[in-house]
Order: C-alpha cells, then sequence, then structure tokens
C-alpha cells in the first residue's frame, strides 16, 4: 500500500489542535517558539492560532504580551504573574497591558511580593469588572504582608462576576461582602483573614483560615 | 437469539468489510449515513480511506463498541482537556504504535469518518511525540525542511525572546 502522508499534509484545523496539547501552559512561550522556528508553515499556523496564545506569563516582557494578548485574538485569555523574581515587567505594568482586554480574562494568578503600590498595581481587577472571569488567585509574600490594611475592594465594588468558579486568597485581605458571595452555603469569613480559598463550583465549597482573624 | 444486525463499508479500493452496525457507528459520519438512507444491503462507501488504513480504523473501533460516546461540546481550550495529552490508555498506546505515515492515515481517516476518540489518541500521540523536542528535532523526526533563512531565524528568536536554555 502506497501512502504519502506527512505531518505538514494533516489539515490546519488538526496540526492546530495538536500544537494546542503541545503547548504546556505553564511554559506556553518557550513551546510556542519551539513550534514556530521548524518551519514556515508551522510559523503560520501558531501565529494565526488564538488559543495558542491564550497563556500569558509576565516571565514574557513587554513585547511579548502585548504580541500574546493581540495574536489571542478574541480568545479568552489566563493570565499568570509568577513568584521569584520570574516576572519580566513589573506587576502594575502587566497588568496595565492586560486591562484593556479585561472582558476576555478567563483566569488570573498573581503571586507577588507586598508592597505598599500593591493594591494600586492590581488595577483594573479593584476597579472594573471581570465579565469572564472564572478562576482568580491572589497571593502575597514578603516583608509586610501580614501587616493589618484595609481589605481591597474588587471589581469596582460590584458583584463577583457569575462565571467566578475558584477564588483563592493567600495573605490578602479582599472586602468579600460585596462579592456577593455570601449565599454559598458553606462560607466561614470574619472580617479579616490570610488564607482563604473558595470553590463555588460544582459543590459550593468554602473553607477559611489558616491564620486566625487579625 | 438473532445475530447483531451488520453492514458492509467499502474502502476506497473497493475492499469491503462487513462488521457489526454498533461497532461501525463509532462512526458519526456512517452513523448519519445510516440515519439518513435507512437500513440498506449496499454497501456504505468510504472514497477518503483505503482498505488498510479503514481495517486498522475498525479494529479501534470494535475495541472500543461498547464506549460512551464523547460529548460534542468539549471546550479545547479548557484546561482539563489540554490535559488529554498525556492521557491515552495502554490498549490505546500500543494500537497507535505504527510508522508514521500510517498515524497520519489514521487521523485523517478518524476525521473524514468523525471518530473523535480516535482524532484525540491520534493527535495526542503527535503531540507526545513533539513535547520537549527542539525545532532542528522535530524537523528531523518528521522529515521537514528548514526553509528560513539564517536571518530569519534570527530574527523570529529574537521576536520570541527565544533561549536554547529554556
Amino acid at each position: 500500500m502506497k501512502f504519502s502522508r506527512n505531518i505538514n499534509s494533516l489539515p490546519n484545523e488538526l496540526l492546530c489542535e495538536i500544537f494546542l496539547l503541545a503547548v504546556n501552559p505553564y511554559s506556553a512561550r518557550t513551546d510556542r517558539c519551539r513550534l514556530i522556528l521548524v518551519c514556515r508553515l508551522w510559523k503560520k499556523h501558531v501565529e494565526d492560532s488564538a488559543l495558542l496564545w491564550a497563556d500569558i506569563s509576565a516571565r514574557g516582557g513587554r513585547a511579548y504580551i502585548r504580541r500574546a494578548l493581540e495574536n489571542s485574538k478574541a480568545s479568552m485569555i489566563n493570565l499568570h504573574y509568577p513568584e521569584h523574581n520570574e516576572a519580566h515587567i513589573d506587576l502594575e505594568s502587566f497588568m496595565a497591558e492586560a486591562g484593556p482586554y479585561i472582558a476576555r480574562w478567563r483566569s488570573l494568578t498573581v503571586v507577588a511580593r507586598w508592597s505598599p503600590q500593591w493594591e494600586s498595581a492590581l488595577d483594573p481587577l479593584t476597579s472594573a469588572q471581570a465579565p469572564s472571569l472564572e478562576f482568580l488567585e491572589l497571593c502575597l509574600f514578603g516583608p509586610g504582608y501580614l501587616t493589618p490594611a484595609k481589605a481591597i475592594t474588587l471589581f469596582g465594588g460590584a458583584l463577583a462576576p457569575s462565571t467566578l468558579k475558584y477564588l483563592t486568597l493567600s495573605h490578602v485581605q479582599v472586602a468579600i461582602e460585596p462579592l456577593g458571595l455570601s449565599g454559598l452555603p458553606d462560607q466561614q469569613f470574619g472580617p479579616c483573614w490570610h488564607w482563604v480559598s473558595i470553590v463555588s463550583h460544582p459543590t459550593y465549597h468554602a473553607t477559611k483560615a489558616q491564620f486566625p482573624e487579625a | 437469539m438473532s445475530a447483531a444486525p451488520q453492514v458492509t463499508l467499502e474502502s476506497s479500493d473497493g475492499e469491503k468489510f462487513k462488521v457489526d452496525k454498533e461497532v461501525a457507528e463509532r462512526s458519526v459520519l456512517i452513523k448519519n449515513m445510516i440515519e439518513d438512507v435507512g437500513e440498506s444491503d449496499n454497501p456504505i462507501p468510504l472514497p477518503n480511506v483505503n482498505a488498510s488504513v479503514l481495517k486498522k480504523v475498525l479494529e479501534y473501533c470494535e475495541h472500543h463498541r461498547g464506549d460512551p460516546l464523547p460529548a460534542a461540546d468539549a471546550d479545547p481550550s479548557n484546561d482539563d482537556n489540554r490535559k488529554r495529552a498525556t492521557e491515552i490508555s495502554d490498549w490505546d498506546q500500543k494500537f497507535i504504535q505504527v510508522d508514521q505515515e500510517m498515524l497520519f492515515e489514521i487521523i485523517l481517516a478518524a476525521n473524514y469518518m468523525d471518530i473523535k476518540p480516535l482524532l484525540d489518541v491520534g493527535c495526542k500521540t503527535v503531540a507526545n511525540m513533539i513535547k520537549g523536542k527542539t525545532p532542528e528535532e522535530i524537523r528531523k523526526l518528521f522529515n521537514i525542511v528548514n526553509d528560513f533563512t539564517p536571518e530569519e531565524e534570527a530574527q523570529i528568536k529574537k521576536e520570541n525572546e527565544w533561549a536554547e536554555d529554556r
């Protein structure tokens, strides 16, 4: 039996599906670049495939983040600001770049060193609604994170988006009441806490408190 | 006890395969064709699949004949779905251990015949072959010619902030 197939004879949509499976969300930038460097055809497919650009980490520099935000087109995006000085851009700049795309945020993970500017650096998370957000994780570390402070307000004081399924706060004081999560059956909130994890889907489970109230 | 209903499939090179209807209907294409034309003794033509590939595809369908059918609305961008890349059952892994040409033929046949689980196995297998390899290793593996000039390659690396040690 005579065959004449090779990988580049697959239809575009299958090649893109394979690329999607081959790219790890946690090493998306490097994985994508490996694919782009194979040949012109692969470069075109990777650059045209919005889903391949949906995982955007601050490990890339500003130019790279802008490119990923644009190439992700209308896809929902997953934003990741990493810990341990891995970010190649400061938090405020990262959030400013991602801000105009807030309607497409599916997840946001921020693991950052505490600073007095922490709250303002989170803007627009604090000032605007993220209508499609499903996963939010905020984690502070470093000297000062245990300093009692005014709880920050998310989403401009509006209710949490109905899409929100997971909320994890570590050493972050957030005004929970305005989020409208009070109806969750298992909630155990106090006025101030240092570690909160809420899983609102599918079990509506909430846990609180590795540290007592401040 | 009556025998299970059967259908006959005809490959692009004219070979006929008589199989249980339940097995053939793992293919959404065939299932729809049977529903559209009703029961018939006429062979169902598959002009895009040759006999050796169809034989292999039917081996897969026979093994998975009782499996639940996949959801039609799976979101490919969902993280859970993306984790599928590492999740290939032992039987499927052995089944898909074929040469590259046959692997791509199976993927194309699964796509044409609309057999989503088989398509997933094929795509995952190729993705796993790609993972962790350098561009040069990928080119060598799939016999792809590097059609970039050195200058273009350098520019791409610059644009993507490529670092060899990453």
